[in-house]
Parts: structure tokens; C-alpha cells; sequence
């Protein structure tokens, strides 16, 4: 019997094709967001939304990933946008060598920007790099203030939080302060965006974050 | 399900190194996972069993360490254990950048090489 070293992360394999996607999206000149959160935190909503207002803009495109049904791309369509839409067929995120594929359906090496709706899942996507340029995630205030604490790695890994359905701030109880404190404390660099994607409160000041990277991006940064 | 990805994704890393190796079998593999990694061993042994079948990882065994949390405190700058969250014992301060405890990382494979005695279990 040999020991052999290996030295590597499991998950290696995806690890290189994300690092390889996201070389030739750079390349490419090309932003690409992944956008995580739990089931039902209001990621379509708030993406058609986001989409609408980036495609007066930009070349934009969207990936839609769930476990079956093209619902998601369906609903993203209505923005006028080309969109994949990947089956996971069970698993709960979304992979590197997936979202390439949806890329190419989509000439999304051609557009200037893709934003990837993942999984609906606040734990696995956390783990696994899909070669997006940017990382961000949505908690809803109807999610409870304690999910920071109970999921820590993705707003640990997260550039941008969006608080959304601050609409329903009078009707939960969200401690934001509480929610915000332990946010920080994982992520002391975090950008955090309060909106509410239905009646569109605080929708601006993301659409300013993302139309900012996505015109570095076009500077070549 | 994520288990099942990580343990396809996880046996074709070992696979690899065992092939270039030339070895014929993989007998054991150490690993290091993180606390605050989304990983359940358990759960990614059983995955692992399923996927490995009838592959030469198929009698694999895992061996794992979990790697504890740990802290560098943004204002004292000890090691401290927990979460960012969690105040730091020495100064009581919260905060700090994670260092330890996100790991998912295989560190070494036991393989039956060429040159190695038959041993280990039947052969075939």
C-alpha cells in the first residue's frame, strides 16, 4: 500500500471549469452576477425588474437554474432578454460546466452582461463556483432575521445583500438591526441594497451597483 | 442532494492521482472538512458508496477530520474558535476573518501500486 499526496479540494473538477469560464468571460468582456437565496426570497421578481432597467442599457441575458419546470425562464422572458433555463433534475445549486453550456445557447459570450439566477437553496450554492465575476445574494425580511446566523458560508461569501419585500417590514417580525449585526460580523465589506422588487423601493440604488461593474467591466477592469 | 455531486466530483479528483500513479485500487482516503463547509460526512460517505461502485475507489474507506471554526479577531487579532459573530473571549470584541473551518479538501489517498504485495482485502 502507497500513500499517495493529493492535496486538492473535492471539489476541484468544477473548481477549474469555473475558473476557466470565468477567464474567458473576462476576456469576453463580459459581467456575469450569481444571484443565490432561499425559496421564495423574490429572485424572479426582483431579476425581471433588474433586467428591464439593464437591457435600455446593455447586451443583457439571464440563466435560469431550478429543479424542473421552465417556469423561472418563462417569467424572465417577459423582459425582453434571451434566457436559458438548466434542470438541475434534483440537485440543489448549480455548476460551472452548466451554466457554460447555457452561455452558448444563449451567445452569452456575445452579450455584456448575464445575470444567473441559481438554485433556490441557501446552502449548497454557497459551495460551488459557477465562474460568475460576481457573487450576490437576496434575504427576505418574511425569511426571519436568524437565517445569517443558521447559514453563515453564503453571506459569508456574498458582495451584495439584498434585503428585499421590505414592503413587509410592518408585517414580520425582522429584527434588522439583529439580521444586519451578524451580517457584518461574517462579512464586514458587504454591500447591503433594502428594496422591495413589487413596489420598487430601494430598486435604484442596485440597479446603480450593477450598471457600475457592468461599465468597468466595458472599460476593460 | 448536493452530497452526490460532491462525491462524483470528489471520486474523479481521487481517480486521477490514483491513475497517475498506475495504481489499481484505492483503499482509503483522508480528508479535511470544514465546519462552516455545507458538507455532511455522513451523508457524503453514503454518496460516495453509491458512486464509487464498481470503480477502483469502490471499497474506499473515508477517513475524515473535521477542521473546528477559527477566527482571527478583527481587534485583538487572536485565533479565537466560533463564529464572526460570536464575541471573541480575549477582548469581547465581534468580527474577524474566518481562517480555518471552510475547508473541503482531500489531503491523501491510500492506493495499491504496482510494485506494492497483493494485500489489503481480496483481490478482484
Amino acid at each position: 500500500m502507497t500513500e499517495i499526496p493529493v492535496g486538492k479540494d473535492l471539489l476541484d473538477p468544477n473548481d477549474r471549469a469555473a475558473a476557466a469560464l470565468r477567464a474567458r468571460l473576462a476576456e469576453r468582456g463580459v459581467w456575469m452576477l450569481n444571484l443565490m437565496s432561499g425559496a421564495g426570497a423574490g429572485k424572479t421578481t426582483l431579476l425581471v425588474r433588474t433586467l428591464e432597467r439593464l437591457k435600455r442599457r446593455f447586451r443583457v441575458g439571464a440563466v435560469a437554474g431550478d429543479l424542473e419546470t421552465s417556469r423561472d425562464a418563462e417569467r424572465l422572458a417577459t423582459a425582453g432578454v434571451p434566457v436559458a433555463q438548466i434542470n438541475t433534475h434534483g440537485a440543489c445549486h448549480l455548476e460551472a460546466d452548466q451554466v457554460e453550456r447555457a452561455l452558448r445557447e444563449i451567445g452569452g459570450f456575445d452579450l455584456e452582461a448575464v445575470v444567473v439566477e441559481n438554485v433556490g437553496n441557501l446552502v449548497c450554492p454557497a459551495e460551488f463556483d459557477v465562474g460568475e465575476t460576481e457573487r450576490a445574494m437576496i434575504l427576505s425580511v418574511a425569511e426571519g432575521h436568524d437565517k445569517p446566523a443558521k447559514y453563515p458560508l453564503m453571506f459569508t461569501e456574498s458582495r451584495a445583500l439584498l434585503l428585499n419585500k421590505i414592503d413587509l417590514l410592518p408585517h414580520v417580525d425582522f429584527d434588522e438591526e439583529a439580521a444586519l449585526r451578524d451580517v457584518r460580523a461574517l462579512n464586514p465589506s458587504v454591500e447591503v441594497f433594502r428594496t422591495s422588487a413589487r413596489t420598487g423601493e430601494g430598486m435604484e440604488a442596485w440597479y446603480r451597483w450593477v450598471e457600475d461593474r457592468i461599465l468597468a467591466r466595458r472599460r476593460g477592469a | 442532494m448536493h452530497e452526490l455531486a460532491l462525491a462524483e466530483q470528489m471520486l474523479r479528483v481521487m481517480l486521477q492521482s490514483a491513475g497517475a500513479a498506475r495504481a489499481r485500487r484505492v483503499l482509503r482516503a483522508r480528508l479535511r472538512i470544514g465546519a462552516l463547509s455545507c458538507i455532511e460526512p455522513e451523508t457524503l460517505r453514503g454518496a460516495f458508496e453509491f458512486v464509487a461502485r464498481s470503480t477502483p475507489a469502490g471499497e474506499c474507506e473515508l477517513h475524515f477530520v473535521r477542521v473546528p471554526v477559527r477566527v482571527l479577531c478583527g481587534a485583538c487579532g487572536i485565533l479565537r474558535p466560533g463564529l464572526p459573530f460570536d464575541p471573541c473571549p480575549s477582548c469581547g470584541a465581534t468580527g474577524g476573518e474566518v481562517v480555518e473551518g471552510r475547508e473541503t479538501f482531500i489531503e491523501s489517498i491510500d492506493v495499491d501500486a504496482p510494485g506494492d504485495p497483493p494485500g489489503g482485502g481480496s483481490e478482484r
